[in-house]
Formats: structure tokens, sequence, C-alpha cells
């Protein structure tokens, strides 16, 4: 287990080198120089002694190793400088944003989550009926929907046509609504296409007839030998869909003007703001490997078979 | 019978919009880029079918002329990122060293999902359709390299490996003659089935206005454009999205029928 | 030998427009070791669930299963009142029993939950109980036994097991599914003779389902012999053995390998006296 968790951290810190080489690289390869940047944004004229000047003053005059050091030292200290719009600290700007945006992704997940066993579950359990099917073809059709679709079609009918929610903003429970269904319906549509072929897959198992054939209590048999087994492959698919969420996030809040993370990196983005960028993408980064790391831990903790698969590939 | 015919729907109901889409390009009126002031955002009727937008352009004009960047500029996308995750996954496979190297690169890329990296390029390298391509292209050829990866794992480790290895073959050739082969139909199945992904990816991109630039009409673009009318002229942006719906649904048939 | 503890009448089973099983009548006296006999694919297996009520919705099933002289039909019963008699008055066991034991619990806590679900029972003395039937399952250490995953025991001992789990509700009838293929043959003899054992000990009759003669020479009370779907003999051993009515019966008998052994050497011997 120590060993798993070192190994993990290690991985974790080896990667986020390789995303800062690749990204600090990146940022100077690519036309367009924060310093252009930075002149655009005060509204100078592009001459060359304010270039000069900028240059100096963001450390760009000397080496590139150098130059790398220095920034990677800074961003050691979660220190990402400061917006080129705003000039104030990246980190600020990212957190104070950052709560509406996560309210928004974790209900969605959680909602879509609990839909989905449920949903899941009732059609594995009527498995052969006309009800299943039914489920498995509507999933098929939500889940290719694109979220555009549904966050426009909702528009305009709660919002425009029968008046129920507002159209864009945050403020009452009322804003919520739309965009946590406009994330979770093609989210659970997935989670349930997918869930139901995992559990397929456990009652096919012969622990599962076995126990039935035990004569098992309903509640035990369905709790302890069908979600019990479940629970690994879930929370896999869980996290691989965790992260594509934020992407569908950014494009929700910006359909909503949502006043949190995605529309303000979207709007740094169009703005070439490489500061808050970077930090974003570093941020993004640590937090997702960090979730992804605990769900790995979890899985160990609840499936024991998980401590012997390691070995699986070798050389 | 039915079954059968069933088998082929997707491929028939393809093969039909392309050609309407043809059809459409040879036939149509209208220019897709035309600016006509006086017939701003008009209704569905017949002399429009799927009306015009908020500079007069016709709708239907634009869907067929935009197909081609909403739908092939994808297919090539996918196209080179596989061959560069296939490339670089077959690499890894060469020695232990190549793997460990290639295996982090892999996690670096695969520690942000592949939207966000596509935006976050998309971002530095400013909006348009070739960093649009390098977006994707960045962002998607991890999960090639990966999986092409972890099957030539496995089928490294299958006798018959040895048999060849045995037998005097090493290296390159042997990446080439055995594994290489072996590893491309799951590639295959994973290009079908990622087709309506990278369509809605793309279009969500341009949707955030990071991809195809007006007056290019692209459908993402399109919807773009729209959503600001939507109180008082909804088609404008509902009829590019269902165009895309209908193929990325139809990709997703095809690629459940390929696997 | 008198009173019968399940009675099968007239079962027949079909899939879609497939015949599996025809027809298929015998009866299971108390106390007794029944062994079905038969080759591969014969519909030995599907007879079992059959009695289990384990089969597929899409099985149609006809016939009556009597039990302990209950005036139930089981193929009627539903699933509620299965779960009555599954475990409780039929025990099971697997083929393969690593794979019918649950992975993610030890083997502890599977015979806890048995043992919960049949009564209030505290964890002590639940737990004292399912170290007392390891013990009698011949395991010298229940407590490394009792907080092991079935995957780091070996087949022997997960039947062992399998074996140990369903006699802990102490069921009338114990139906045996191929419970020694795939164990070596010092596995398997001790499996027997727990099996033998447990059957003395519990008055309970065994439906042993089988294709290994040496077995039911070794054990069997009374042997059924099933081919293509239908039982073609049912006799006691020892007139199975010494005096078969069908001719695949006895060509059934002289496969096994001793018999098969003294026949050859016979043979050869007639050879070289010409």
């Amino acid at each position: 287990m120590w060993r798993f968790t070192l190994k993990r951290l290690l991985n974790i810190i080896l990667t986020l080198f390789f995303l800062s080489i690749f990204i600090f690289f990146l940022v100077r390869v690519t036309p367009g120089t924060p310093e252009m940047v930075i002149l655009l944004n005060r509204g100078g004229e592009i001459g060359g002694e304010e270039v000069v000047d900028i240059k100096t003053e963001l450390g760009h005059d000397t080496s590139l190793y150098n130059q790398y050091v220095n920034w990677s030292k800074r961003m050691i200290r979660f220190d990402f400088g400061v917006s080129y719009q705003s000039n104030l600290p990246v980190l600020d700007e990212l957190l104070s944003r950052v709560s509406d945006t996560l309210i928004l992704v974790i209900l969605s997940l959680a909602i879509s989550i609990i839909l989905s066993v449920i949903i899941s579950f009732y059609a594995c359990i009527y498995k052969g009926t006309m009800r299943e099917k039914w489920i498995g073809n509507i999933s098929i059709f939500l889940s290719s929907l694109p979220n555009y679709l549904i966050g426009l079609l909702l528009v305009l009918f709660f919002s425009i046509h029968w008046k129920v929610t507002p159209v864009y903003g945050d403020g009452t429970w009322l804003h919520y609504i739309l965009p946590v269904i406009t994330a979770s319906l093609p989210l659970c549509a997935s989670f349930v296409q997918l869930f139901r072929q995992i559990i397929t897959e456990v009652i096919k198992n012969l622990y599962f007839e076995a126990a039935r054939a035990m004569g098992l209590k309903k509640r035990v048999l369905y709790t302890k030998f069908l979600f019990l087994p479940c629970i690994h492959s879930f929370l896999t698919v869980i996290a691989s869909h965790f992260g594509s969420l934020w992407g569908t996030i950014i494009v929700i809040e910006t359909i909503y003007a949502w006043p949190g993370l995605g529309s303000y990196i979207i709007h740094a983005v169009t703005a070439r703001d490489y500061p808050v960028v970077i930090g974003f993408t570093l941020i993004m980064a640590l937090f997702l490997m960090l979730i992804y790391f605990l769900i790995d831990l979890l899985l160990r903790y609840i499936d024991p078979r998980q401590t012997q698969k390691d070995g699986q590939i070798k050389w | 019978m039915v079954r059968r015919i069933a088998c082929f729907f997707p491929i028939i109901c393809l093969g039909f919009l392309v050609f309407t889409i043809i059809m459409g390009i040879l036939f149509t009126p209208y220019d897709p880029y035309e600016v006509n002031t006086q017939e701003e955002l008009t209704p569905p009727s017949s002399e429009h079918w799927f009306g015009t937008d908020h500079l007069g352009r016709d709708v239907l004009t634009r869907i067929v002329f935009g197909a081609s960047y909403t739908l092939l500029f994808p297919a090539i996308v996918l196209l080179l990122s596989s061959l560069l995750g296939v490339v670089i996954g077959l690499i890894s496979t060469i020695g232990r060293k190549v793997d460990l190297l290639t295996t982090a690169i892999m996690d670096s890329f695969s520690s942000i999902p592949s939207f966000l990296v596509a935006i976050i390029f998309a971002g530095l390298l400013g909006p348009g359709m070739v960093s649009t391509l390098f977006a994707i292209l960045v962002s998607w050829w991890v999960h090639y390299a990966r999986i092409v990866r972890n099957t030539s794992m496995i089928i490294r480790n299958q006798p018959f490996i040895l048999s060849a290895q045995l037998s005097g073959t090493f290296g390159v050739k042997l990446i080439r003659k055995h594994i290489f082969p072996n590893a491309l139909p799951i590639v295959r199945e994973l290009i079908f089935l990622d087709m309506g992904t990278i369509i809605l990816m793309i279009s969500s991109l341009s949707f955030l206005g990071l991809g195809a630039q007006p007056p290019i009409p692209d459908w993402g673009g399109m919807i773009l454009d729209g959503k600001s009318y939507i109180q008082i002229a909804p088609w404008v942006a509902l009829i590019p999205s269902v165009f895309i719906t209908i193929f990325v649904m139809l990709f997703y048939f095809m690629g459940r029928r390929v696997q | 030998m008198d009173e019968a503890i399940l009675d099968v009448d007239h079962l027949s089973i079909r899939l879609d427009d497939q015949l599996i099983v025809n027809n298929l009548s015998f009866h299971i006296c108390r106390n007794e070791f029944f062994c079905l006999v038969g080759e591969t694919g014969c519909g030995k297996t599907i007879t079992s669930r059959a009695i289990m009520g384990l089969l597929e919705r899409k099985m149609d099933v006809h016939g009556t299963i009597l039990l302990d002289n209950d005036s139930n039909n089981l193929i009627e019963l539903t699933e509620k009142e299965w779960r009555k008699i599954r475990g409780k008055k039929i025990g099971f066991i697997y083929q393969q029993p690593s794979l019918a034991l649950h992975p993610m619990l030890t083997i502890g806590n599977q015979m806890l939950g048995i043992l919960k679900n049949e009564k209030v029972i505290k964890r002590k003395e639940a737990r004292e109980e399912v170290h007392q039937q390891l013990l009698e399952m011949n395991f010298s250490n229940p407590e490394v036994i009792a907080s092991a995953y079935p995957w780091q025991l070996s087949g022997g001992m997960n039947q062992r097991i399998m074996i140990g789990m369903s006699l802990l509700r102490k069921p009338r009838l114990l139906i045996a599914d191929e419970p020694t293929t795939g164990l070596d043959t010092i596995n398997q003899q001790i499996v027997i003779r727990q099996l033998i054992k447990f059957q003395e000990k519990y008055k309970m009759s065994i439906l042993l389902i089988t294709h290994d003669l040496r077995l039911v020479n070794q054990i069997a009370d009374t042997v059924a012999v099933m081919k293509n779907g239908e039982i073609i003999e049912v006799a006691p051993l020892s007139t199975i053995k010494n005096n078969p009515q069908q001719y695949y019966t006895k060509k059934l008998w002289n496969m096994m390998p001793d018999a098969w052994n003294i026949m050859m050497r016979e043979e050869s011997y007639a050879i070289r006296s010409k």
C-alpha cells in the first residue's frame, strides 16, 4: 500500500514536470509572445523599447534554462504571476470563481450517478422486457446529443416559451436547474449504458448464481453479491468521465453565462492571458491527478483483488 | 432479413446524406457567404427551407457548404492523430526505458481531459482551424498510443512472439511483422467509435469561438452565431445542432456495427 | 430406503425448439446417495439447475418436481418462495468452486452472511460456529482460512469450503454438480470422504452429478444413466454393475478405467493363449 502511494505520488510529480516543460516551451514557440500580449492589453504601441522593458520586467532576457528554472520555482510556490487583463494574482482570480463551477460539477455528477445507478439496476432486473429496450435506446439517443443542443432546447422551452427559469446568470436555486440538467442528461445516459454492461457482466458470474442457490435474502443478494462487485467498475467509469465533465461544464457555462471558471477560462484563452491559462492548466492537472489517485486508493480498499493485478503487464 | 437491413441502415443513411450534400453544393441558388440585408432572420419557407441567419444567408446552403468543414475535417484530424498515436505506441514497445519515457509523456497528456487540452491549445495558438487541428492532434493521440501500447504489451507476452524471437526476428521487424498487425484491428474499431466524439469536440470548440472563424460556414460556428438570436429565430441555432446530432448518432451506430 | 425426498416426474425442458431434457422421471430416497451419470452435454447440469429453479426465463420447463412430500410443484414457485427452499432445503455445490465464491469477501465473511441469513445471531457466536464448521471440514487452522479470500486458496480447499458452506444450513438434499472435476485424485478423495461423512451425520440425501465412474462405483446407492436428455436406466449400483439392462449402460460401465484395464488384459491374455 505504501509503495503504491509513493509510486503514484512520484508519478504525479514527474507528470507535472513534463507538463510544465511542455507548456513553457509552447508559450515561447507560439506566435505572439507574452510581451506583445501585455502591450496590446495596455493599449500602448508596439515599439522596440517597451518590449525590452517588459522583457526585463518578466525576466525573459536571460537564457531559456534560467527562465525555466526561475519560472518553475515560482510555479512550485503556486505563484502564477498576475493576469494580463486585470493585473490581479492568477491564483486569487481562479479561486474566487472555482466555487460556482464546483457546485455545478458536483451537483450534476451526483445526480447523474444516483439516477444512472437506479435506472441501470432497474433495467437489469427487467432484462428482456420492452422497458429495458427503451431504456437502452433512450440512453443511446441522449448520450449522443451535444450539450449545446440540449442547452439551447432547454433555454428555448423553459426560459423563453414557458418562462419558468431565468435565461442566464446565477443567484437563486432556479438558476441551477437548467445547467445541471444540461450537464447530467448526457452524462447520465452514458453512465447508464456503461453501468448496464457492468451489471450484466457481474450477473453472469457464477458466484451470483451460487448466492442465489444458497437462498440468500434479496437485500443481501443485491447489495453484497451484485452491487459490491460492481462498485469497482462503476468508480473506474466515473473517474474516466470526471475529467471530460469539466469540458462539458465549460460549454454549459458559456451557454448560460455562468460566472464560473469555465467562462473565465474561455475569456482568458481568447484574450491570450498566458498566466491564467498556464495556472489553470497546472492546477487542473494536479487536482484531477489527485482525484484519480484518491479513487485508486479507494478501489484498493474496496477490492482486495486489485493488489494482485498490479504485475499483470510485465517486460 | 430485417436484421440485415438494420445492419446497413446507418451506412445507407450516411450515403444518402452525403449524396444530398453533394447535390446541394451543385444545385443551390444561393451563395453561403453573400450577405443579404433584406432577408435577415426570415423563418423557414419554400424559398429558404431552413430560413436565413442574421446576415440574411440561407441556412440550408451554409449547412451544405459547411459539411466538409464539420465532417471531412474531423476525419482528417482523427486519422492524423491515430497515426501519431499508433507510431508512439509502437515506439514504446521497443524497450523498457523508452516505454517508461513514453508512458510518462502519455500520463502527463492524459492527466488533463482532452477537451480541456484542446481548449488550452486553441487558446495558446489563437483561434482558427489550424489550431483546432493541432489541439485535437495533441489531445487525442494519447488514447491511441495507450491502447496500442497496452495491446502490444499483451501481444508481446504471448508465446508466438517468443517463437518469432527464437527464429531470429527482433526489434523493428518484430514490431512491424508481428505486433503491429495484431494491434491494428483494435485501432480500426476505435477510429469508427471516435468519429462521433471528434465531430462533437470540434463543433464544441467552434461553438466556444475557438474553431473555424466566421465567415466559414462551420456548423458549430453557425450555432454560436444563432445563439444570440435564439429568442426570435431559434432555427438558426437549432438546425445545425440537429444535423450534428444526426451525424454523431449515425457514426456511433456504425462504430457499434464495426465492433 | 422408503420415503422419497425428491420426486421428479415427467420433467421436460426445452429451449426454443430444442428439447434438452425429455420426460425425466426419478426419485431420491432419504439418506440415499443418488448418482446421475452421463456423457457431457446430455442434460445432467440442466436437470440439476431445474431442481434448484436456477434456469433462465427463456427455458421452458414442464413436469412436476416434488420435494419432501410437500404438495407444491417446485416448477411453479415464485422467486420469493424459492428463497425459502434454496439453501435451506436443497444445497448446491458447483463444479468450479473458485468461481462460485465471492472474490471480494473473505471466507469467514461469506459464511457469517449465510448464518445471519438464517437466524438472528450474535457476531461472536456466529464466528464460533463458522470456525467449528471449518474444523469439521478438516481445516486445521480455521482462523487463517476464515480471513482468506477464495482466490488465495486452492481448488480443493475451495470445494471443501463450498461444501461446508452449504451444510451450514443443514439441507435435506445436497446437489453436487461434478464436485470433483478439476481436482487431483487426492483432493477428490478428500472431498468425497467428506460428503460421505456428512451424509451419515446429517442423514441427508445427495444427488451427485458426475461422469466419473470410479466415483460412482465407490459411493453410489442408486445410479441413473442419462443419454440425450433421457434417463435410460435407473437401478441400484449392483444391478447396474452386474446386470445392466441397456447396452449403453454396459458400454459406459466398461469405460471405467479399472474395468477397462481388466477387460483389455483379459483380451490380451486370450490372444496370447492362442
